[in-house]
C-alpha cells in the first residue's frame, strides 16, 4: 500500500479538523480549480495537478482501502492519465467526435486534517454532468484528497472517488474522470 | 513457444506451472494460445487475460456487458497485475480501448431503431469460406464475417425453431 493510500485509509472520515478561514479557502480553491480544469479540458494543468507519484482512484467497492491489486474503475497514475489525453483527443477517437462537454460542481467541502507540514485530507462531494451525444447524464459521489503542501499550492497525491452508483450499470464508458 | 515472452514474471509463473503439472502437461496447457474465445450466445472468454465477458440482451434497445476479472491460483501476483493493467485498458468502465468499440455497438443499436433499412449485412467473405473436418473455417487471409452469420443463423434457428436456421 502506498503512503497516500495509507494516510486516506487511517484517517477519520467524519473528522472535521480546526483550520484557519486561509486554509479552509485554499483547498476550497484548489478543488474547484481541478473542477474547472476538467471541464474546460485544460490537460496539461490536470497533469500539474498531481504530484509525480499521485493517482487518481475510482474504487469499485466502499470497503476497498487501497487502489493496488484489486479491480477498480479508475487507478491511474500520471503515464496512464497522460494515454487517456492522448486517446480522448485523436482525431480518429471517432467516440469523442464531437468531443462530450462537461460540468462539475463541488461543495460540502470539509477538511478532516491538516499535517504540520501542511498536509492535507480533505472530503467533498460532486456533481457532474456529462452532454455525450444528445443526452445530459449524470453523476454524483463522493471526493477524498489528499493533497500534499507546496511552497505556493497544493498537489494531489492521491485523490479517491465514490460514485454513488459505482456498481451499476452505466449506459457507456467513463471516458473522462469525474 | 516462440511467442512466449522471457521476462523474469512469465519465467517464475513457467516455473509454478512446471512445478504443479509436470513439464510436459504444463507446456501442453500453456502451449494453447486462444486469444479469444466464445460460448455461445454471450459467453467471450479471454485465457491470456483471464478475463470473461458476458453480453446479457436485457430488452430490445438494452444490453449489458459485463467483466469478470479472475486471479488465478498459485500463480505470481505479477501476472494478476498484468492482467489488471490490460482489464484497465481494455475492459473496465473507465476503458481507453473498447471507448470506440462500444460507442459503434450504440450507433448499430441506433441505426436498428430506423425504418430505413431492413437487412444488416453480414456479407464480407460470403460463400468463400470452407468447411475442413466438420468445421468451417474463415475465408483465408480474409475478414469473413463467418463467426456473426453463424450466430444470426443459430439465432433465426432458436426463433424458427428449426435448429439449422434458415
Amino acid at each position: 500500500m502506498g503512503e497516500a493510500a495509507e494516510k486516506l485509509a487511517a484517517g477519520d472520515p467524519f473528522a472535521v479538523a480546526k483550520v484557519t478561514i486561509e486554509t479552509q479557502q485554499r483547498v476550497e480553491r484548489f478543488l474547484y480549480r481541478q473542477a474547472e480544469i476538467l471541464d474546460e479540458k485544460q490537460w496539461d494543468d490536470w497533469l500539474s495537478l498531481f504530484t509525480d507519484d499521485g493517482h487518481y482512484w475510482m474504487p469499485a467497492d466502499p470497503d476497498q482501502t487501497d487502489g493496488e491489486g484489486v479491480p477498480n474503475i479508475f487507478w491511474e497514475d500520471l503515464n496512464l492519465m497522460k494515454l487517456r489525453i492522448r486517446r480522448n483527443n485523436h482525431p480518429r477517437a471517432h467516440s469523442q467526435a464531437p468531443a462530450n462537454r462537461l460540468c462539475h460542481v463541488v461543495s460540502n467541502v470539509i477538511i478532516e486534517s491538516e499535517e504540520t507540514s501542511g498536509d492535507i485530507v480533505v472530503r467533498s462531494r460532486f456533481h457532474r454532468a456529462e452532454y455525450l451525444r444528445y443526452e445530459v447524464r449524470s453523476f454524483t459521489g463522493k471526493y477524498r484528497h489528499y493533497l500534499r503542501k507546496t511552497a505556493d499550492d497544493y498537489r494531489i497525491a492521491l485523490q479517491r472517488v465514490d460514485l454513488v452508483n459505482r456498481e451499476g450499470p452505466y449506459e457507456y464508458v467513463l471516458q473522462w474522470w469525474l | 513457444m516462440g511467442l512466449r515472452p522471457s521476462d523474469p514474471d512469465t519465467n517464475e509463473y513457467v516455473r509454478r506451472m512446471y512445478a504443479a503439472y509436470g513439464e510436459e502437461r504444463a507446456e501442453e496447457i500453456l502451449g494453447i494460445n486462444l486469444h479469444h474465445v466464445l460460448l455461445y450466445p454471450c459467453n467471450s472468454v479471454q485465457p491470456p487475460l483471464q478475463q470473461l465477458r458476458t453480453i446479457r440482451p436485457i430488452g430490445p434497445d438494452r444490453t449489458l456487458s459485463e467483466i469478470w476479472q479472475f486471479r488465478l491460483k498459485g500463480a505470481n501476483e505479477a501476472i494478476y497485475e498484468r492482467s489488471l493493467a490490460y482489464y484497465y485498458l481494455v475492459n473496465s468502465p473507465s476503458t481507453l480501448i473498447n471507448a470506440d468499440d462500444l460507442f459503434n455497438w450504440w450507433k448499430c443499436q441506433h441505426g436498428l431503431e430506423n425504418n430505413g433499412n431492413d437487412w444488416i449485412s453480414f456479407h464480407r467473405n460470403a460463400g468463400q469460406d470452407f468447411e475442413q473436418d466438420s468445421i468451417m473455417r474463415s475465408a483465408p487471409d480474409s475478414m469473413s464475417e463467418l463467426p456473426l452469420r453463424s450466430m444470426a443463423q443459430a439465432w433465426v434457428g432458436y426463433m424458427t425453431g428449426n435448429r439449422k436456421g434458415s
